[in-house]
Formats: C-alpha cells, sequence, structure tokens
C-alpha cells in the first residue's frame, strides 16, 4: 500500500470515529474534493471542508461581555422605569420569577444614563457607548434576547454550549467539527481574554466536550508564550527547530515505511502544524505591521494586552482563515457593591470597550471582511429593572434572563435593523424574541450548517448545540 | 473506534454473511428501526406519531405496519419504498433516511416472518458452550468469526512487541532493556503473573475507572475550588492491586457506608457518591441544584455499571431504550438519603442537621459556609495512634479540671462574695468592652497590626494595636457582638502609647451609633483630621486637649455628653485615628456607674444569680456559681492552658490528616418525576426507590424505601445482564482498541450489535462465575492468541477491515495522557514510583491559571521528589486541567466517560517538544546512557536500525558542532528542571540530550502496537 492510500485510510478513519453529524457528509466531499492526487499530506482533522449547504459567513468573532452588560444603562431607553422608579414592579411581572440575589419587595430602578436615538434606524444608545453611534447602521441590534439560567457559571456555559452543565462541546468546537478551519498554521478556535480576571467557568467555556480534543479552543495569551509550551527550550534555537522537526518526521518516516502505520502519517502532520504555529503565533501577535491609524482606531497598543488589543487580534485572526475567534472582557456584573456599581464601575468597562468593539466592525468593513464574518457582542443574561441594594445603597441590578440586549454584524446578517421590543420596563421581550439556541441555530445557518444535523453521539445520545430546541430567525438574515 | 461504524459497520462487514442467513433482529434490523424509526414510533408517548410504535411486535401488526410474511401488505415496506415525498417514512424534514441496503434488509425481515428479539444486552447472561477454555476460548470464537469472513488471525508479535505491549496494558510502565532477558527466562504466563502482581498493576487499573466515576481534585463549577478527595483514588489503586473481587468493588462504593461495622476503607469508598462537580456560586438556588447532583448521579451510575444511557430518560421517556422517565427518578431516589447541600453558600440546607448525624471520624467543613460539609477522616496508623493519645491526654486533664474539691468550693464561695461586693457597690467602675482581638474576625491589615509585649508595648492582655503612619491614618476595632450601652455621667476610656521618637500630630477617638452613624469624636493635639470638620467645635469634633505625654501608657477620657451621647444610646463600633507618627492602642472601656456591666464581663445568668440573696439560692444556681468560676479560677489557669494545648494540637493533627468526602445517610429528601427535567415542575408524582422497571431482577428490590445498598446488590447480581457486560467490554476495549460492542457507554438500541456476541457473552459469563475476578480477567485475555497477535496491517486487511473489528492482528493504540508522562520519566530514569498519597503537582507553563479566579490562585509545583510522580497523581483541576494531560486527551471529568478519544494533534506535538518535564527527561536519559544505541534501546526496548543510528548520529555530530561555538547554549539546556547537572563533558551531554528529545518524540515511543 502506497502512502496516498495510507492516508486516505487514516482521513477515513478518522471521520468515522469522528461522529454521526456532519463528518458523515464531510467525508465523502473530502474524498471527492481533493483526490489525493498529488499525495498530499493533509492528515488535518482541522482541514476546510463543505458544510451542509452554502453558508454566507465563513468565520465568528464572539465577543463575549462576561458579567451581563445591563441593557437598561446601554440600549433600552424606559422612561417608565424612571416614571415609576421606586415603586414596586407589576406582580404580573415578578411572579413566580426567581433571582440570584434580589427578595421580594425590590423597586425599580429608572437609569440615570442619558440615551438619544443613532443612525437611521434611530437605534437607542446611552451616553456610555459614544462610539456605538458609529455602528447604529451597520449591525442588527437583537433587543428580545432570553436565556435560561440566571447564575453565571451555568449562563455561560448556556451561551456557549446550549447547556447549563460543564461537559458539553461548546460553539466554537462545533463549529470547527463541523467545517474546519482554513487555517494551517494557526488553531480553528482561539479565545483572547480581558479585564481584571478570567471568566467564571474557565476552560469550560471553550471546551470541546465530549468531541475529539482537536476542538477545543486554544487561549491566546497576551504575555509569555501565546501558546501554552510554543517556546522551544532554552539551548534549542529557533532556526534548529525546522531541522529537529524534519528530523523526527524522517525517523517517523522511516518507521512508516516498516510498519506501515497510519497513524504515523497523521503524527508526522501535526508536529509540521506545530512547528508553524511556533512561527506564525508570535508573527499574529507581532503588531508591528500595523499602521498608527488602525492602533488608534482601536485605541490598542504595541505590546499592549487589553481588549482594544484583542479586538485587533480577532481581525488579524480571521484574516490568517482562523474559524472561529472569541472574546472575553470581563467585569459586567454591576449589582451595586463596590466595584460593581452602574455609575463609574459601569462607565470604566464601557471605556474599555465601546470604542474597540465598533473599530472591529468598521476596520473588517474597510478590509473588505465583515460579509465573510459574523461578529456577536452580548453577554450571558441582561440586568434586573429593579434596583439592588447593596451596602445600604441602591446602585446596581441583579441578573435578569427574561430580555437583554445583544447586537450581530457582517455574515448576511441585516444591518441598521433593530429585532425585538420589550415592554414598558425592559422587563419582558413582548416581540420577536430571540432565545440563546435561536442564536445559535441562525449562527449555525450562516455557516451553512443545519443545526439539527449537526451532531455527536454521547452517552447513547445524539447531541446538537441546540439540544431539541432552536429555531433559525430568518427575518433578521439578508 | 467510535459512533458512525455502528451502522456502516453493520452494513459493510455483514453483507456477506447476511447473503445467507436468516435475518437476526437484533444484529441486523434492530439497529435500522432505532436509528431511523423509534424517534417517533417507539417507546416513548409524548413523541409517538399516528399511535403507531414499532419497538413492539404486537403494535406493529396490530397498526398493520407489519404483516409477517407478507411484504404487498406490510404499510412499513409501502412507506419506506413510496415514492411521494408525503407517503415517504421517514418523512423528509426528519433529516433520516434509509439507504437502499436497510430497505432490502427490512422487507426481507418482514417476509421472513418479522420476528423480534428482546434487545441483546437486556437478555440474561447464558455461557455460550464453546470447545475450548480460558484464552483458548477467546481464540476459539474470534476464529469462527475470521472463518466466516475467509480470514486468518495474524502471526504472533515479536517478543520485544510483545513485551511493551504486556507493560503498558497491565501496569503502564515501559519494559526496561533487561526485562526482556526475564521475560523470556520466566515464560509468558509467569512474566504476565509478576506483572499482575506489582503495585503498578492497580495504578494502571483506577486511570479508567477514575473517568468511569468522575473522579478529580476540585468541584467543578464556578471558582472550581481544591476538595480532598485523593483517599478515594488510593483505595481504587488498593482494589485492583488486592483484586478486590468487582462486585464488592462495587457495592462499597455506592454503598460502603451502608455495610454493617463499616471500615475506613468502605467508608472511603463510598465517598465515589461525592465526587461529582458541586457549586458554592452565590446567588444558586438550593433545591435546583441539589436536582443537578442528582441527576448526575444517576447518569454516572447507570452509565459506569449498566453501560445505560439513563441521561435520555431525565425529561421524557427514552426515546430508543425501554428506560421510562420514571425509572429515571425511581433510580435518582436510591441516593436522595446523601448527606448534603445543594448551594454550598450560607443559602443551602442539609435535608436535616447534619450534627446529629456525624459518626466517629467524620468533621464537618465549613469553610466560611463554602466546605463541602461532612468529610471523613483518613488517617495513617501513626496518625491513628498520636490522635488517640492526644484525645486520651486531653480525656485526663479535662477530668483533672473538672474535679471538685472541698477547697476549690470554698474558694467559689470567696470569689461570688466578691462579685456580689462589687454589684453591691455604689462607686463608678471601669468596664472593658474591647480587650486583645475583637470578638468579629478582626484580623491586622496595612498599617496596622495586632503585636504582643515581645513585638511592641501592650497594656493588658496578650496583644495591643500599633498603628504607624506618615499621614492620616485609622482602624476600626470589631468589639464585642453585643455592642455598648452608655449611661448618664459615664466616661469613655482608651489606653494610648505614643512613640518617644515619632509621636503623632494628632489622636482621635470616633464612635458609631447605627442611627446617625460616625458622627461622635474626640480628638487631642493638632487639627488635622478632617473627619467632623477641621477647625470647628462640635460633639462630630471635639477638642478633649493636647497629645499626651510620650513613652508612656496614658489613660485618654471622654465623658459620653461631651460627644453627643446620651443615656442608652448604642455604640456599635469605635474607631482608633491618628495622624502621622507611631501609636500603641490598647484597652477600650467605659467607666460608669451603672449596674448591668458591674462585676465585669459575667454572663447574665451569673449575675443574675449573683444579685439574689445567697440563702436563697438553689443547689442548681450553687453549682451553677461554682461552674462559672472554674472557667476563670486563677489557680486553674495551667489546666486551661494545658486543654487549649491539646485542643490545638487535636485541631492540627486533625487538620492534617487527610480526608475525603464522607457519604452519610440521612432522612431521605422527596424525590418526584421532574417533567421535562424542571426542577421548579412540582406536578410529577413522588417516587421510590426501585431499578428500572424492565430488567431482569428488578423485582428483587421489593421494599418502597429500597437502599443504595439494595442497588448496588442489583448491580451486582447475577440477574442483572449488564453490569459485566459493561465491564468486560470495556477492559476488552482498552486491550484492543475497540469494544466488542463498540460504543462503550451505551449497550442499549442506539449502541452497536457485538462484532462477537458470543464471545461478549463468554467473557461476562466467565468474569461472573470466576467471582468478579479482574486479574483472572486480564489475564485470560492477555494470555490468549488474539491478543498476542501483531499489529501490523496487511494492506490487504487494512483496506479489508480497517477499524480492526475482526480481530485478525493487534491494534497500535497511542498511549493515553498519564503513560505519556509515565514513559518519559521511567525512561529516563526520573520516575518517582511511589503509590498513592496526595495529588501532586507537576511543571506546568507559568500563568495558565491565571483566569481561574474565585479565589485567584497561582499554581505551584512540586519541588521535591513529587515531581517525578506518575501522571495519574497529577493535580486534577475540572475547568483548568493540566495542559499536557488535555492535549493528550484526558477528560476534565466533569461527566462519566467511559471511552477516551484518542487524537493526533500539534498540541501534543508542543508538549513532547518544549513541556519542561519531557526536556528533563531527555537530558536525564542522555547523562544516564552510555551511548546512542543504549540510549535508543532504553527507550524502546529495541535496537536501533542502522538507518535511524545513522540518522541520530548525525544530529548528535551537528549539535556537538553547535554547541561547542556556544557553551552557554549548553549549559541553558542542562539548566532545565529541577534536577541540575554539572556534567564532566557538558556539550556532549547537551548533544546527547538532543538525541533524547528526538527519540522521546518518536510516534513509536508514544505508542503500544
Amino acid at each position: 500500500m502506497d502512502l496516498t492510500s495510507i492516508q486516505q485510510q487514516t482521513r477515513r478513519h478518522f471521520f468515522e470515529k469522528g461522529g454521526v453529524g456532519l463528518g458523515s457528509i464531510a467525508l465523502s466531499q473530502i474524498l471527492a474534493q481533493d483526490g489525493y492526487a498529488g499525495g498530499g499530506s493533509s492528515e488535518n482533522p482541522m482541514a476546510q471542508r463543505g458544510a451542509h449547504y452554502g453558508g454566507k459567513a465563513k468565520n465568528v468573532i464572539f465577543m463575549f461581555m462576561a458579567g451581563g452588560p445591563s441593557h437598561l444603562e446601554l440600549f433600552e431607553d424606559k422612561p417608565k422605569l424612571r416614571e415609576f422608579h421606586g415603586q414596586l414592579p407589576p406582580e404580573s411581572l415578578t411572579k413566580g420569577k426567581r433571582f440570584a440575589f434580589l427578595g421580594e419587595g425590590a423597586k425599580l430602578l429608572g437609569s440615570e444614563r442619558k440615551f438619544d436615538t443613532y443612525g437611521n434606524v434611530r437605534m437607542p444608545l446611552s451616553e456610555l457607548l459614544p462610539h456605538h453611534r458609529k455602528i447604529a447602521d451597520e449591525v442588527c441590534w437583537l433587543r428580545g434576547m432570553k436565556t435560561e439560567v440566571f447564575n453565571h457559571g451555568p449562563a455561560k456555559l448556556f451561551m456557549n454550549t446550549g447547556f447549563q452543565v460543564p461537559g458539553r462541546p461548546s460553539m466554537g468546537s462545533w463549529v470547527t467539527y463541523g467545517i474546519g478551519s482554513a487555517s494551517r498554521d494557526l488553531p480553528g478556535f482561539v479565545v483572547l481574554q480581558s479585564g481584571p480576571r478570567g471568566p467564571r467557568g474557565g476552560n469550560a467555556l471553550w471546551s470541546a466536550g465530549f468531541l475529539p480534543s482537536t476542538y477545543q479552543g486554544v487561549p491566546f495569551r497576551g504575555s509569555g508564550d501565546p501558546i501554552l509550551n510554543l517556546n522551544s527550550p532554552e539551548g534549542f534555537t529557533k532556526n534548529r527547530q525546522r531541522d529537529f522537526v524534519d528530523l523526527v518526521g524522517s525517523l517517523n518516516r522511516e518507521r512508516l515505511s516498516v510498519t506501515g502505520d497510519p497513524e504515523i502519517a497523521t503524527r508526522i502532520n501535526a508536529y509540521e502544524m506545530a512547528y508553524r504555529m511556533q512561527t506564525s503565533a508570535p508573527e499574529l501577535m507581532d503588531l508591528s505591521g500595523e499602521s498608527q491609524a488602525t492602533l488608534d482606531l482601536y485605541g490598542a497598543e504595541r505590546g499592549g494586552n487589553s481588549y482594544a488589543n484583542n479586538c485587533l487580534l480577532a481581525r488579524r485572526l480571521v484574516e490568517r482563515g482562523v474559524r472561529f475567534v472569541q472574546l472575553y472582557h470581563t467585569d459586567w456584573d454591576h449589582h451595586g457593591g463596590p466595584g460593581q456599581t452602574l455609575g463609574k464601575d459601569l462607565e470604566k468597562v464601557t471605556k474599555e470597550v465601546d470604542q474597540a468593539s465598533t473599530a472591529l466592525v468598521l476596520d473588517l468593513k474597510q478590509r473588505g471582511l465583515l460579509d465573510d464574518t459574523i461578529v456577536i457582542w452580548g453577554g450571558e443574561f441582561g440586568r434586573t429593572p429593579m434596583g439592588e441594594t447593596r451596602n445600604n445603597k441602591v446602585g446596581g441590578r441583579d441578573h435578569h434572563i427574561d430580555a437583554f440586549t445583544m447586537w450581530i454584524a457582517g455574515g448576511g446578517f441585516r444591518s441598521g435593523i433593530t429585532y425585538g421590543k420589550t415592554d414598558e420596563f425592559g422587563y419582558e421581550v413582548v416581540d420577536e424574541k430571540v432565545h440563546v439556541h435561536d442564536l445559535h441555530a441562525t449562527i449555525l445557518h450562516q455557516l451553512g450548517i443545519d443545526h439539527e444535523q449537526l451532531t455527536y453521539r454521547f452517552q447513547g445520545r445524539d447531541f446538537r448545540l441546540t439540544d431539541v430546541f432552536g429555531n433559525v430567525v430568518e427575518p433578521i438574515l439578508v | 473506534m467510535r459512533r458512525l461504524a455502528v451502522l456502516s459497520f453493520v452494513a459493510i462487514i455483514f453483507s456477506t454473511a447476511v447473503a445467507e442467513e436468516k435475518l437476526s433482529f437484533n444484529r441486523d434490523i434492530r439497529p435500522i428501526l432505532s436509528d431511523k424509526c423509534f424517534y417517533c414510533h417507539g417507546p416513548d408517548k409524548n413523541t409517538r406519531e399516528a399511535d403507531l410504535r414499532l419497538d413492539v411486535r404486537e403494535a406493529a401488526i396490530e397498526g398493520a405496519a407489519i404483516v409477517p410474511g407478507n411484504v404487498e401488505e406490510s404499510e412499513l415496506v409501502f412507506r419506506i419504498t413510496s415514492e411521494f415525498e408525503d407517503e415517504l417514512m421517514p418523512p423528509p424534514d426528519s433529516h433520516k433516511s434509509l439507504t437502499d441496503a436497510e430497505k432490502e434488509l427490512l422487507q426481507r425481515w418482514v417476509e421472513e416472518g418479522a420476528e423480534y428479539e428482546a434487545h441483546w444486552a437486556y437478555l440474561p447472561v447464558a455461557r455460550p458452550n464453546v470447545d475450548a477454555e480460558g484464552a483458548a476460548a477467546i481464540d476459539a470464537f474470534v476464529d469462527a468469526r475470521l472463518q466466516m469472513e475467509g480470514l486468518k488471525r495474524s502471526p504472533e508479535a515479536d517478543d520485544v512487541t510483545l513485551l511493551r505491549r504486556l507493560h503498558f496494558d497491565i501496569t503502564g510502565l515501559p519494559p526496561a532493556p533487561s526485562d526482556l532477558v526475564r521475560f523470556h527466562e520466566l515464560g509468558l504466563e509467569k512474566y504476565v503473573d509478576a506483572l499482575l502482581d506489582s503495585p503498578h498493576y492497580g495504578e494502571r487499573m483506577a486511570i479508567e475507572w477514575l473517568d468511569a466515576v468522575r473522579y478529580a481534585d476540585t468541584v467543578g463549577y464556578h471558582g472550581d475550588q481544591p476538595l480532598e478527595v485523593s483517599p478515594f483514588r488510593d483505595w481504587v489503586i488498593d482494589s485492583f492491586n488486592s483484586n478486590k473481587p468487582f462486585d464488592e468493588f462495587t457495592i462499597e462504593q455506592i454503598a460502603g457506608d451502608l455495610l454493617p461495622n463499616a471500615t475506613i476503607d468502605q467508608r472511603v469508598a463510598a465517598a465515589f457518591n461525592r465526587l461529582g462537580p458541586s457549586s458554592n456560586e452565590g446567588g444558586i438556588q438550593d433545591a435546583e441544584y441539589v436536582a443537578k447532583y442528582q441527576a448526575e448521579r444517576v447518569r454516572t451510575t447507570s452509565t459506569a455499571w449498566l453501560g445505560s444511557t439513563m441521561a435520555c430518560a431525565e425529561c421524557h421517556d427514552h426515546k430508543f431504550d425501554p428506560f421510562l422517565a420514571k425509572d429515571f427518578y425511581q433510580f435518582a431516589a436510591f441516593f436522595s438519603d446523601i448527606l448534603e447541600k445543594g448551594a454550598w453558600t450560607g443559602d443551602g440546607d442539609y435535608q436535616e442537621d447534619p450534627n446529629g448525624l456525624l459518626k466517629s471520624g467524620v468533621i464537618l467543613d465549613g469553610s466560611g459556609n463554602r466546605g463541602r460539609g461532612p468529610m471523613l477522616m483518613v488517617p495513617t496508623e501513626e496518625e491513628s495512634s498520636r490522635l488517640a493519645g492526644l484525645e486520651s491526654s486531653l480525656d485526663s486533664a479535662r477530668k483533672a479540671y473538672e474535679a471538685t474539691s472541698p477547697e476549690f468550693v470554698s474558694a467559689a464561695k470567696k470569689w461570688s462574695g466578691d462579685r456580689r461586693g462589687d454589684l453591691a457597690s455604689n462607686q463608678p467602675y471601669d468596664y472593658v468592652y474591647l480587650e486583645d482581638k475583637g470578638e468579629k474576625n478582626e484580623v491586622s491589615t496595612n498599617g496596622w497590626t495586632f503585636v504582643t509585649a515581645k513585638e511592641g508595648n501592650v497594656y493588658q492582655g496578650n496583644v495591643a494595636r500599633k498603628q504607624e503612619s506618615k499621614e492620616l491614618i485609622q482602624h476600626i476595632g470589631n468589639a464585642s457582638k453585643k455592642p455598648l450601652q452608655v449611661s448618664e455621667g459615664d466616661v469613655l476610656f482608651a489606653y494610648v502609647f505614643l512613640d518617644a521618637t515619632n509621636p503623632p500630630e494628632q489622636l482621635m477617638l470616633q464612635f458609631h451609633r447605627d442611627d446617625d452613624q460616625w458622627n461622635h469624636r474626640a480628638w487631642w493635639g493638632s487639627d488635622k483630621i478632617p473627619y467632623g470638620g477641621i477647625g470647628t467645635e462640635r460633639p462630630s469634633h471635639h477638642k478633649r486637649g493636647n497629645l499626651p505625654k510620650v513613652g508612656e501608657w496614658v489613660r485618654l477620657e471622654v465623658p459620653v455628653s461631651e460627644v453627643g451621647l446620651k443615656a442608652g444610646d448604642k455604640i456599635t463600633q469605635l474607631a482608633f485615628t491618628q495622624f502621622g507618627g507611631l501609636v500603641y492602642w490598647d484597652t477600650v472601656g467605659v467607666r460608669t456607674l451603672e449596674g448591668e456591666y458591674r462585676g465585669g464581663n459575667l454572663p447574665d445568668e451569673i449575675r443574675a444569680i449573683l444579685t439574689k440573696s445567697p440563702e436563697s439560692l438553689s443547689d442548681a444556681e450553687q453549682n451553677k456559681l461554682v461552674e462559672h468560676y472554674r472557667t476563670v479560677a486563677p489557680e486553674l489557669e495551667p489546666r486551661r492552658k494545658e486543654i487549649a494545648k491539646l485542643e490545638k494540637e487535636v485541631e492540627t493533627l486533625t487538620t492534617a490528616i487527610r480526608k475525603v468526602p464522607a457519604t452519610i445517610s440521612a432522612k431521605r429528601r422527596e424525590v418526584r418525576v421532574l417533567p421535562r427535567g424542571n426542577w421548579m415542575d412540582k406536578s410529577g408524582e413522588v417516587v421510590h426507590a426501585t431499578p428500572p422497571h424492565f430488567l431482569p431482577g428488578a423485582d428483587l428490590v421489593k421494599e418502597t424505601e429500597a437502599t443504595r445498598l439494595d442497588l448496588a446488590k442489583w448491580i451486582v447480581s447475577k440477574e442483572n445482564p449488564l453490569t459485566s457486560r459493561t465491564f468486560v467490554n470495556r477492559l476488552w476495549a482498552r486491550l484492543f482498541g475497540n469494544g466488542i460492542s463498540n460504543v462503550l457507554d451505551d449497550l442499549g438500541s442506539q449502541g452497536e450489535w457485538p462484532t462477537h456476541p458470543e464471545l461478549l457473552d463468554w467473557l461476562a459469563a466467565e468474569f461472573m462465575e470466576s467471582g468478579w475476578d479482574v486479574k483472572h480477567l486480564m489475564k485470560t485475555i492477555v494470555m490468549s492468541e488474539t491478543y498476542r497477535q501483531s499489529s501490523h496491517a496487511t494492506p490487504e486487511l487494512l483496506e479489508r477491515d480497517p477499524y480492526n473489528r475482526l480481530l485478525a492482528r493487534q491494534s497500535g493504540i497511542r498511549l493515553p495522557a498519564e503513560l505519556v508522562r509515565d514513559n518519559a520519566l521511567a525512561v529516563s530514569g526520573l520516575l518517582n514510583p511511589k503509590v498513592g498519597g496526595p495529588s501532586v503537582k507537576p511543571y506546568q507553563p507559568a500563568g495558565y491559571y491565571q483566569h481561574l479566579n474565585f479565589p485567584r490562585r497561582t499554581y505551584e509545583a512540586d519541588m521535591n521528589e513529587d515531581q517525578y510522580r506518575r501522571g495519574l497523581y497529577t493535580h486534577w483541576q475540572r475547568t483548568f486541567l493540566h495542559p499536557a494531560m488535555k492535549a493528550f486527551d484526558a477528560p476534565a471529568r466533569e461527566e462519566c466517560t467511559m471511552e477516551r478519544e484518542e487524537s493526533s494533534t500539534p498540541l501534543q506535538a508542543l508538549v513532547l517538544l518544549n513541556d519542561p518535564s519531557h526536556v528533563e527527561a531527555a537530558k536525564s536519559l542522555a547523562n544516564s546512557s552510555e551511548d546512542l544505541t543504549d540510549l535508543f534501546e532504553r527507550v524502546l526496548t529495541r535496537k536501533p536500525t542502522e538507518e535511524e543510528l545513522r540518522v541520530l548520529q548525525e544530529l548528535y555530530e551537528s549539535e556537538k558542532a553547535r554547541l561547542a561555538k556556544d557553551e552557554a547554549f549548553a549549559q541553558g539546556l542542562l539548566a532545565v528542571g529541577m534536577k541540575k547537572l554539572s556534567p564532566e563533558h557538558p556539550v556532549e551531554i547537551a548533544a546527547r540530550t538532543s538525541v533524547a528529545r528526538a527519540v522521546l518524540n518518536l510516534h513509536e515511543t508514544i505508542t503500544r502496537y
């Protein structure tokens, strides 16, 4: 048997193991596609592969605002809430509802923020998001978001994996499992973090769960090695690494010729990719080639380690073909206690993200990348119309699952529209509700993936990102 | 080895067989019906369409879907072959469709009479007849199948390969080159026996079991804090080493605590029940998390032992197997007695007061309300005897302390008389309100600290408060939980000691009243502190005088009226404030006439007794006075100190003793069927602990209040068809790369029809009949010729049977994550072979925990011999699993995992190339080998080929040339890791380290062939 057919075997082997869903479709396509004419060594589980159908988008950037941004201070101008400030909410709204911290008797809290409307869409935006005004007509405002769970850990898992318990694959893992990644030099699913601490839930938020670990999100670090164990130990110089990987490859190849074990071919390929990552990851992080104008657009700094830098890196990642990029920025949990007020603490975090989030959309657009890239902004839930008392002061809001705002841009989503309406207190969605499962289904759809068909069998059940729910939200698509 | 293989395998491999013999429902038909039809026409009544079910023959016939023997009349055949979309089954919008081959099979089956069989895994285990015993029986079953396929077994593997295979499979450690000689001397059987007797056998066996029971060192949810569980892991290792029968092994884990006279070991085993993830996140709902833990236990227990997917029945009746939602909750009810909280926060509640339930050796870890409650102490023998010794000393000390002599009684009487005098006096007296640390967990912080007389100046008591700054500084003294109530004419006081060389510019005492807060202040010196307003004179900024004398203790006094306090006001906090300088503060109180505090800190009860006339006191009251005197008697101070010291020692020892979460049986929680799994929905019926209704032997458990012990006994009863099959199938998968039924966590209808059903049943029967003897099972399998075959696949075989399901060869299997590490440490001579103990921390990239919170923590690698322990002892941080473990597919163990993925990724390459553990291993290997051939042989047990040696030699020469030019490189390389080397020829050893690194990176090195 020659090398080509060995590779064909391993590849078949891989997909056979890989599951019941898209794997089988992808298998037939990929085998048909390249035919192995050149005997090229593409034993790469991340190999880009066809979707269920032609998708509008290729890549995803998800800016995750960990902690739960207050829609009532940022996106929802509610005069009634101010009018009824200090009063109990109507019982019809709160009956049977539970909150993480609020007890009975919590009173309505009108926002002190000034709002105006912007763009042709006349989107209300508060004074806290001055830069967002520029993209009012560039994005689709999802004002009727709805989730299921009001504690941070489970809610973040839910937004990322469609389940409240850890151990399930995240959206980035599902996507790269389904359609691979165009990047041959970088992982297909990259995670970037900023803010004073990591998001609750940690690695479980970008875990591959029961999918092969190839598909787990790879956190890139702003300091130290961008990827764990990326650097060679002291004494091994970089230019020797090429020779070294070649040498390991030649010994492995020698063994392959004796044993014919197809897994050796896969191993050789993994070492090649590792070698390329050693070069391409530092190159990615090096912003010296970015113009000052670009850095200024984001508010990024060379050598910095901020959310703004991460937004710029996100663009660089999708430019390099990375399929799924997720940014986490923490500190959105504004209960009202020290460091958690809707006053200066919310101002601080909005200042950290406003400009760069906006810049990413504008920059992708000017480079012609926005059409191919789905850009998502939002947190795990919103915040209650009722105020929360901490340290004897009403300075914050509790977690709220019944209504919150996210926005989504590019990737075939309609721009300059709002979708979703809430009641006069911003408590419940009254029209055009988008459940987290619906959001997941729609994102997959835009990538050409049928969310009901992308499945994987674990503990006897065909799991999906959308569990047994989810509908594609057609009205927000071009 | 997985999943999709289910159907395609049946279709491909069985095509030849199927053509001739009669179809088997379980083998040929059930997988198709289950996957394509049962969702709408199966056991779940809620999703059933057209009121038709196809999983029960009578129902299918009654619904006219099937007319046995009559294809024309069978609606099923008509529907699956229809050309019209609105008639076609499965309907196009289900995204399911039948292949032509599947349609043909279904038609043939109807034609042949549409016979049904109960699902194979639920049928009793029946030992099939075979004309051979032991290992030979295995070969007979495999050969029979190969013969049918026209194939033959491969020749036996060469000795080196076989030796390595046995080592990795049985002990998980590679052979030394010299083991080959021993292998030849002892012969196969004796060598296998020796490996099975090795203490490392239990370690190897533990790895997969720990995956199944989701063993980890942290709690998983939210902050993923550490939880001490390692004695459980050691129990698993010991159990395999002592060859504990699998039925006992099972019973002790599920219900060890319920066994009569349960030993500590059995109670450690029962920690299984408490290994699942749990949460102490603020704001979570207790009941919600109780529901989560309950569901997790059902998932883990049913998957690990029964190979069943009861998880599917949490929200609804199972779609493919006969599990009902009710079965799920009845199963959960077995565990409802486990003492726990849902929310391990101040908000969570045990189902009953735990204090009455704590048996010996169990303590309650409340750590700030966030601990995981009952913890079982697992002392070493030495700790046990020390603890017993301390407790007996404590016992005698307490007896001596409690002895009541006539002299003691008269001393108590004298004391009572004196206190009566104090109380009756009409002179003002000092009542000390704050001495030493306050009662509200006061701790030193920046700028001020508690000091003892040795460390500074103390007025009285044990400590004073030393406060120093160049500017304004203050701290709040948290005194008694009881506020200080002032009376008319009272004078507040505090003692200060001003440093002679560094006195402050101003002193201020501040008093807090709840209604108007900090608005009562007196100050001395110059007006620098702005509180109350510089330059003003009012009760919130009242000048009492100039700075007092420096270099000695001085009493500051503040009449309450001058700072706006009136009779009945309650001071709830006080603050020690100064501007600059160094000041010691101590002993705060009030000089008063008020009776309430007279006599000092007397408990209310004693005060009341002392105000009565001595003659009127009852014996009980007299006694109370004596007992109170005991707590203050100066002559007993040494005794009290001795007791306190012993108590402290007991506490220190108790803290040091290893612990494991204790499973304690308490009042059962009510368990209801939760519609759609919704914990808030209380409409479901209340259920009682019962095994799944349809399984044989389920009726053995009759009691409505059946216990975990009943469940465990049922799980390992001979009537239960699943347990033995699940275990032998999983062990087989580890030894051959594939299970006989290849979905290891699902033997149900969505799983796979076994490739060798008779072999599986024979093994299951053999296992049970041997008395659940795990070593016997291991030995029987590895002695078989099937196991000993070469794993080399000829191109024809690779083409014919790419996944090695027919067993015409062995399989190459990448080492699991733990063994990748063990192998590198072992061949390099670094391995510390110690068995058991607390988890350890190997090197880990700096900052890997930077995003781990609540609390934030830094990882500190063990810088001692624990650095070189086997991989299975690695600290298992669920949300931030060690990167090397994670890269090589070790599961986070948030869920029961029956099978690991086997990936081959760039991140693995980076670990092997650059992780200090592996680089240090290369260095150590280089240093201990004689030459390149020796080095190679130590790693791979074989000699290098000429070509391999040439390539390595070339690397060695070029590295030597490079390093000779710059010896700093060589030194840098040799500096990696904890063990420093300073060899005579650093350049040579460094160059050889490169060679070692290359060999340790080979695919062959991390693969068991």
